[in-house]
């Protein structure tokens, strides 16, 4: 299966978790879901970059490359205030908030990862490094990560950390500088929560 | 303002050969920090230049544009450049999106990145100031009327609410001073 499909099974799930899935509900949130179209025009500029570089018929592809990828790019800026960097390789069941305001320069995004909003993903100006992002971790909002750095499988992000520094798996950090605040935590049901939903997912587990 | 939009075309690009009116048009049209910039600085024009010389018969019909212009930045973009700051030549936005700055006065040759708000109340005579070459990571926030020196480096995500010597380096909430000579050459777009 391509990574497209799987994007809209992962958004489908989120937000709908007990309707089935029909093909009026993937064109509803295909044209209704920001996040997911995100990660639809991420993914055909990525396919034709990828093109571009591969060689071959190149001058095709440097015609077709910037007038198209640019309109798309430009779309997804000014509707979403949205940046994902091309080299970005994001595997399936990905998904990005749909509110917006982020900043993406990940080298590698793991599948089943959630990334919510104004969350900035990227370089560090010092060494030019970018961080890797392991499968199924989540991130809240108002996250910055940067730097040449690793983020484990299974691993939480909670609302407002700031991390320059490799994390192994399934643990959550929280705060600015990043504090380890539980290990070995399942974050299986807060992946498929909403921002709101999670944010209250989350208070809830904390006062018990 | 012609000469502070010149300083900042220079400063963003004056590293690459060949500044032909067609090149400055390009950079226009792909960098949104720049555009934002230079519609502020259009803003402060439309200010200041009516005091000092013949222009003012034209202002009125500026204005208009102006706003139309500024409006298209805020809600495009999501970069807030107030008349209320003072921001000096040099200045740089790295990305865009949640960006706001409003009553504060801002050396030369600073940088911001995306999601920093600066500011100050209103209501007070005191203002944030920020000195010459200062790096403003992402997601920082300075909020209180402090005195920020020359060649600080604020990393990403810090709120600061205190004053700042010259040279140091501002980490975490609330913003602590981590390490004072830092040298933030490396960082900024434009090193010195």
């Amino acid at each position: 299966m391509n990574p497209v499909s799987n994007y809209i099974l992962m958004a489908h799930r989120r937000r709908w978790p007990d309707r089935s899935i029909t093909l009026a509900s993937c064109l509803w949130l295909l044209a209704c879901s920001p996040g997911l179209r995100l990660l639809v025009i991420h993914t055909m500029t990525r396919w034709l970059y990828l093109k571009r570089i591969a060689g071959g018929r190149t001058w095709f592809w440097r015609i077709t490359y910037s007038p198209v990828a640019l309109l798309l790019k430009v779309a997804e800026r000014h509707t979403n205030k949205t940046d994902i960097e091309k080299y970005c390789e994001i595997e399936g069941y990905v998904c990005f908030s749909d509110q917006g305001h982020i900043m993406f320069g990940a080298v590698k995004t793991g599948s089943g990862s959630v990334i919510g909003t104004r969350v900035t993903i990227g370089r560090n100006h010092a060494d030019g490094g970018r961080p890797t992002i392991g499968r199924n971790v989540w991130i809240g909002s108002d996250c910055v990560i940067y730097g040449s750095i690793s983020i484990g499988d299974g691993a939480t992000l909670l609302p407002g950390t700031v991390l320059s520094k490799n994390i192994p798996a399934n643990i959550v950090m929280q705060g600015n500088p990043a504090r380890l605040v539980l290990q070995n935590f399942d974050n299986s049901e807060l992946r498929d929560l909403q921002d709101m939903d999670a944010i209250q997912y989350i208070k809830t587990k904390w006062e018990a | 303002m012609f000469e502070n939009i010149r300083a900042d075309f220079m400063c963003e690009y004056g590293s690459k050969a060949g500044s032909r009116f067609t090149n400055y048009l390009q950079w226009l049209l792909l960098d949104y920090g720049l555009q934002a910039l230079v519609i502020y600085r259009f803003g402060r024009w439309l200010n200041y230049a009516p005091k000092h010389s013949l222009v003012w018969f034209i202002t009125p019909f500026l204005y208009p544009l102006y706003w139309l212009m500024s409006a298209w930045t805020r809600n495009a973009y999501g970069i807030d450049l107030d008349q209320s700051a003072d921001i000096g030549p040099g200045f740089h936005i790295f990305h865009f999106g949640g960006i706001e700055v409003r009553n504060c006065r801002i050396g030369s040759h600073c940088n911001i990145l995306q999601q920093v708000k600066l500011g100050s109340a209103k209501t007070t005579d005191k203002t944030l100031v920020i000195g010459e070459r200062v790096y403003i990571g992402a997601h920082a926030r300075i909020y209180a009327d402090v005195t920020i020196g020359d060649g600080v480096t604020i990393g990403p995500g810090a709120v600061v609410t205190e004053d700042i010597p010259p040279y140091c380096l501002v980490l975490g909430n609330p913003g602590r001073i981590i390490q004072r000579d830092y040298d933030n050459s490396t960082l900024l777009w434009v090193p010195f």
